[in-house]
């Protein structure tokens, strides 16, 4: 399959001052510490961790919104970190973003027409009476009704915000969509409409996505292959069926085993984590995971693991394998 | 509820607003110690004099008759004679006001023209020299009194560089010196505005500047520039034409000091000439005319509240 998009040793570090203003230190909060993964055409890849794991920031760099502090993000064979703002622009057509937070993402004095419209005039993808077409047929894509396109942002439910929020990004007929927690805000029966949706549309424009998630659960629907971030780094990246039958990275061993099971009486293997998710400022030497690890050596608390292939479709940095 | 019944009960709620602000003026200026006869006829009066003016002036009625008499006359448009001139008031506020509304919208478009641009440029290049610098000066304007502000300026500008004219109003020598005269007052009355307004506009473009529809806007693929002036700046005006609304009234108040120090033939001044005469009749004409302003400011300000933000209807 071919690539669409190539991340390699994508780094961000953001700096905070601490101390008086005399003695100035400057340290860093390693929000993405030399991430590696690829997107294939088509393909949906899940990205999933827990809060502060850097995920949101990796979809951020990804389109910009925020700049790298090292690495490669190559996008159809043209590498986007060399290019300026200017030349970066007519890229973002190509690649959009969902929001998280349906609520704070749409500007409240835009109406649904005109915030759909804007990108589309924008880029020239369609002039005059064409954009308005479009915008229809986009409300109908996402399943809203054309009529409600003079309505502002405050007149819709979460869901329907979401939903808006999708025809925004797709109104440019992007090749990649990164969706950054695209159902966390919403309740679970929106959430599930939310993903058909997302789903449907992906094998109707043959679209590819980073799905970031904290939810292992939600993910399991929607992508075939899975990223886990802990602190700033991947630890395991695997195709859906191994990871959910046997993950091998203890992290995720972890979070697998917290997804809930519809059966109460069933027998289940809980690994369950102590403590809280270290600060990123002062990582844990070796293994960023060793402190919460059961199977922690002398080794892991001194040697950082790399991302190491363990069999054509899975690889995981960990000691243990 | 539409934009007409909105205002029809604005305008109803006005009404009991009125009456206190009455009551409140009325009783206040009567509490001020002097006797008004007294100040006219000068200290030689003999006390016969006084009492006849006093009668005269309805003075010796119960304070609450005094202020029924004056409030019904009020009611049908008249506002009393000056004790001094006889001149009626509403002649003295109709002549006096185009000073006071040159002077305070002069001001006003000079605060404006430095707090939006500074303001958007402070927050867009938030701690920056140039944010720095631009707040430091804001907080100068907001600590400095505008009275002392406009003596420093006669001081410098006026006596020692002779630039400009260190007081008066002088529209009536041609348009250039009149604009000339009021460059010195327009500044020091905006000074304090301009500087809250500023704040102001820095602090609500920061605001919006966080939201994630800007993301969203950068996301879309938008310019920068294109991302702030029509998805920023239009979300941070909202609360910032409230405030600027409703510090227009302070002006007013700053122009009776402004107006003082420069010697120019506005109501503000007039009302400081008539405190000191204790004319009654013109101190409380003035004073319900500022309130009149006042009441009118704070409705403009809620009927914009609809067109800027389109989650808010008249209710």
């Amino acid at each position: 399959m071919e690539k669409l998009l190539e991340v390699a040793g994508l780094k961000k570090y953001f700096p905070i001052r601490k101390g008086s203003l005399f003695s100035r230190e400057t340290k860093y909060v390693r929000a993405v510490d030399d991430v590696s993964f690829d997107i294939h055409k088509g393909e949906v890849l899940g990205l999933v961790g827990e809060s502060g794991s850097g995920k949101t920031t990796t979809g951020r760099l990804l389109v910009r919104l925020l700049k790298a502090t090292e690495g490669d993000i190559v996008f159809e064979g043209k590498d986007t970190q060399a290019m300026t703002d200017a030349q970066f622009r007519p890229l973002r057509r190509d690649m959009q973003f969902i929001f998280q937070d349906p609520y704070s993402s749409l500007n409240p004095r835009l109406t649904v027409a005109h915030a759909i419209a804007e990108p589309i005039r924008l880029h020239g993808v369609a002039t005059g009476k064409e954009v308005e077409e479009r915008v229809g047929d986009l409300m109908n894509t996402v399943g809203l009704n054309p009529r409600m396109a003079s309505r502002y942002p405050h007149e819709f439910s979460g869901g329907q915000r979401q939903r808006i929020g999708i025809a925004r990004a797709l109104a440019l007929n992007p090749k990649l969509i990164i969706a950054d927690e695209p159902v966390s805000a919403l309740d679970v029966s929106i959430q599930a409409q939310v993903l058909n949706l997302l789903h449907r549309l992906r094998d109707e424009f043959g679209l590819s996505y980073l799905f970031i998630a904290h939810d292992l659960n939600v993910v399991q629907h929607l992508c075939e292959r899975i990223a886990v971030m802990y602190l700033g780094k991947l630890v395991e990246v695997a195709d859906r069926e191994s990871l959910y039958a046997e993950p091998l990275h203890p992290y995720t061993q972890a979070l697998t085993s917290a997804i809930p099971v519809p059966n109460p009486r069933a027998k289940r293997d809980r690994v369950l984590l102590k403590g809280e998710i270290p600060s990123p400022v002062n990582p844990p030497s070796g293994c960023h995971f060793h402190p919460r690890c059961q199977f922690a050596t002398e080794q892991c608390r001194q040697v950082v693991p790399t991302l190491k292939k363990v069999n054509a479709t899975r690889s995981v940095a960990c000691h243990l394998y | 509820m539409n934009f007409w019944a909105y205002l029809a009960k604005r305008f109803l709620h006005a009404i009991p607003v009125y009456i206190g602000i009455s009551i409140v003026i009325f009783s206040l200026i009567h509490l001020i110690p002097g006797d008004p006869a007294q100040a006219v006829l000068g200290d030689a009066a003999t006390p016969e004099a006084i009492q006849a003016l006093r009668e005269q002036w309805n003075l010796n009625e119960p304070l609450w008759e005094q202020f029924l008499i004056w409030f019904f006359n009020v009611l049908q448009g008249d506002f009393g004679r000056s004790l001094h001139t006889n001149q009626p008031v509403s002649e003295i506020i109709a002549s006096r006001l185009p000073v006071t509304l040159t002077l305070t919208v002069s001001a006003l478009v000079f605060s404006l023209l430095i707090a939006l641009p500074v303001g958007i440029i402070s927050a867009i290049k938030r701690n920056t020299l140039t944010d720095h610098v631009s707040r430091v000066i804001a907080l100068l304007g907001i600590s400095i009194p505008n009275f002392w502000l406009g003596l420093v300026f006669i001081i410098v500008f006026g006596v020692y560089l002779r630039w400009l004219p260190p007081g008066g109003f002088h529209f009536n020598k041609g348009f250039v010196p009149g604009v000339m005269s009021l460059i010195l007052p327009a500044v020091s009355l905006g000074a304090f505005f301009a500087a809250i307004s500023m704040r102001m506009v820095r602090s609500s473009m920061l605001e919006v500047m966080r939201k994630e529809y800007i993301e969203t806007a950068r996301a879309k693929g938008l310019a920068e520039r294109w991302v702030i002036r029509s998805h920023a700046i239009k979300n941070a005006f909202i609360p910032v034409i409230t405030v600027i609304g409703l510090q227009t009234g302070t002006l007013l108040a700053g122009a009776v000091l402004t107006e003082t120090i420069f010697f120019m033939p506005g109501i503000g001044r007039e009302l400081i000439t008539a405190m000191a005469k204790r004319d009654f009749p013109i101190i409380q004409g003035l004073i319900l005319f500022f309130a009149t302003v006042y009441v009118g400011i704070n409705i403009l300000v809620d009927l914009s509240y609809a067109f800027l933000n389109p989650k808010i209807e008249y209710s």
